[in-house]
């Protein structure tokens, strides 16, 4: 197992290679370059402009640069943001906390109700809370997240003043579990709904298939209670798709972020993605994409180690 | 000796959006304490069908027991229990080994565990006192290094090695009646032999009755004690099992024991009953074999055959016999 998780690591490396490689290329192919951003375009001068490109180094060809940031990155330099003239790590490291939490609970909302809604909807078949489950996935999954998070937000902020319309928290003297909760039960909400319907009929599939299996009537044939067979035997074999799912989806999840987090104020990575990609802030953007696809990598190597861990058929060499 | 388990009238329907099939369609027979009866017949005829009405296990919807079937099992009345009561009968007094080896152990969790959860379940054992009868049984069915193999998942077992587990988990807690679902159809040739002397063995030990479903008759020869044919869900011949080898009545019968290779049969073409098992939402008016069988006369197309006793133990389903004169 150690030595599996050894040579997906290294596999990553030239992977993540790549994925930087296009990331560069696209965002230089994209119109607009980042100077337009500090200087006023009807008083300045073309002079002015050779020598803040010379200052940023973007007067240098396309694979220079590359490489000039590249070199950056092995020595864990990864360059200053352009509009706040701030270390891109030090910007990252900042939002890093708030992206991962914010996804991390909503992921955990989505599989809490996901999963015994998939079995509910699988077990009863054909019953009305099959249907009612079916019809709120279809719901779910035809949403826009942006459109549904403002809804929220009218409803239980404007409206109802239960909850926090956005921002991470409001006590910043201390960690104030209460006030976070608040602040996170929003957005992680809007981010689950989103994913829970591919979830739920995932486990409605797997499960209609788990249960016509010969071991599930070898169960019942024991005595065992329905509960058991369903809870117990059938439900450990339904997860095992389920967790490759996790893998699959994390990217999504971070897409979802990026309009989840905008919307809500949320201090995340997602924000600051948007604002750079608009600003052209090449570091930043590199930065932020070079993170997230490290988290995607972890993430599914997390999932492909807890399905040989749930699996005892999975054995990695 | 007693009857351990009598079936009167089993009717199980499925109903099917194409219509209702009579999977079992009026099945009577018995099952005497200690003996071991063969249920034999062609795949489709409902011999698995009426094991699982036994145990109560046909799925519902689609399947349904009819008001009208009895099945009485050591003086209960089984279809009139409640599930919880049932649950007490499963694995405990009634167990069932099924055809698949292969699928029919539950790949996530280790072998160990499956055979004790009956035993937890039923005889109130610890996990620890439950592991060891694990073990102990695993043995008893032939498994070298049992407690090494209780420790194993099914994934690392053969299928001979899973069916012998099957059977461990089968008899853990001392059934009165063994189903066996074509136990050995998914074995090599090699292998169904010794599945089977395994079970003759350990069906005296445990002093069990067995229900031996099979389309194999060379299986029925080696380990029954009676017989019943079925044919299209419906008991069609009953006997002994020397009876029925050396003097088969119904033409069903007949012609299943003609299909088989013998050493009269040798050099020549085998025979085989022609046509198939007729489609159980389309059953013919009348005895439903007559559509293939040599023997059909005006009236089988009519009327559906009575059971006509023959003897102690012995009854046919067919026109030939029973009437004035005794056509034979």
């Amino acid at each position: 197992m150690f030595k599996y998780i050894v040579k997906r690591i290294l596999q990553a490396i030239p992977l993540l290679f790549i994925i930087t490689l296009i990331t560069f290329l696209i965002i230089n192919l994209a119109p607009g370059e980042p100077i337009y951003m500090f200087i006023d375009p009807e008083s300045a001068k073309h002079v002015n402009i050779e020598v803040i490109k010379h200052k940023y180094g973007l007067d240098q060809p396309i694979h220079i640069r590359y490489f000039v940031w590249l070199k950056g990155i092995l020595k864990f330099d990864f360059g200053i943001s352009f509009l706040e003239k701030r270390p891109v790590l030090q910007m990252i490291n900042q939002r890093l906390f708030a992206t991962i939490s914010l996804m991390l609970v909503s992921v955990i909302i989505s599989f809490l109700i996901a999963i015994p809604a998939g079995i509910v909807s699988a077990v009863k078949r054909n019953s009305v809370g099959d249907y009612l489950f079916s019809t709120l996935s279809f719901i779910g999954v035809s949403i826009p997240s942006f459109w549904f998070g403002l809804m929220l937000i009218l409803l239980f902020s404007l409206k109802l003043g239960w909850l926090p319309s956005s921002g991470m928290r409001e006590n910043f003297d201390q960690f104030d579990f209460v006030d976070r909760l608040k602040h996170i039960i929003l957005p992680a909400c809007v981010l689950a709904f989103g994913t829970m319907a591919s979830k739920m009929r995932y486990m409605r599939s797997s499960m209609l298939e788990v249960i016509r299996q010969d071991y599930i009537r070898t169960a019942r044939s024991k005595g065992l209670s329905e509960r058991i067979v369903i809870w117990k035997h059938a439900f450990r074999n339904a997860l095992l798709p389920i967790i490759t799912l996790l893998g699959m989806l994390l990217p999504g999840i971070f897409g979802g972020a990026v309009a989840v987090e905008t919307v809500f104020g949320w201090p995340g990575m997602g924000r600051m993605i948007v604002q750079s990609t608009f600003s052209r802030d090449y570091p930043v953007i590199m930065g932020t994409e070079l993170f997230s696809s490290i988290l995607v990598i972890i993430g599914s190597l997390i999932a492909d180690v807890l399905y040989a861990v749930a699996d005892p058929r999975i054995k990695y060499n | 000796m007693e009857k351990l388990l009598e079936i009167k009238d089993l009717k199980t329907y499925f109903y099917t959006e194409d219509g209702v099939v009579p999977a079992v369609d009026g099945v009577s027979f018995y099952v005497k304490a200690g003996e071991t009866l063969g249920v034999v017949g062609e795949s489709g005829c409902g011999k698995s069908v009426t094991a699982t009405s036994v145990l109560r296990l046909i799925p519902n919807p689609p399947g349904k027991i009819m008001k009208e079937s009895q099945i009485t099992f050591d003086g209960k009345d089984i279809l009139k229990l409640t599930e919880k009561e049932m649950r007490k009968i499963r694995g405990n007094e009634i167990s069932m080994i099924f055809q698949e080896p292969m699928t029919s152990l539950n790949p996530v969790y280790k072998i160990g565990d499956q055979i004790s959860e009956a035993l937890i379940l039923h005889q109130r054992m610890s996990k620890k006192e439950a592991w060891e009868k694990s073990v102990e049984m695993l043995r008893l069915v032939g498994i070298p290094m049992p407690e090494k193999i209780a420790d194993e998942y099914p994934h690392s077992l053969s299928g001979g090695m899973r069916q012998r587990a099957m059977i461990a988990i089968a008899l853990s807690c001392n059934p009165k009646l063994l189903i066996a679902d074509e136990p050995t159809t998914a074995l090599d040739v090699t292998v169904q032999a010794q599945i089977l002397d395994l079970m003759n063995e350990l069906k005296n030990k445990v002093n069990a009755s067995i229900m031996m479903i099979t389309h194999n008759l060379g299986v029925v020869a080696e380990t029954c004690d009676r017989v019943i044919v079925m044919y299209a869900g419906k008991v069609v011949e009953e006997g002994d099992v020397y009876s029925i080898f050396e003097d088969p009545k119904h033409p069903y019968t007949i012609g299943l024991l003609n299909s088989i290779p013998s050493e009269y049969s040798r050099g020549k073409k085998l025979d085989s009953i022609k046509g198939s098992v007729p489609n159980p939402l389309n059953m013919p008016k009348g005895c439903r074999f007559w559509p293939r069988c040599n023997k059909a006369m005006p009236i089988c197309r009519e009327k559906e055959p009575d059971i006509i006793k023959l003897g102690e133990e012995r009854t046919v389903s067919c026109f030939l016999y029973g009437m004035e004169g005794d056509a034979k």
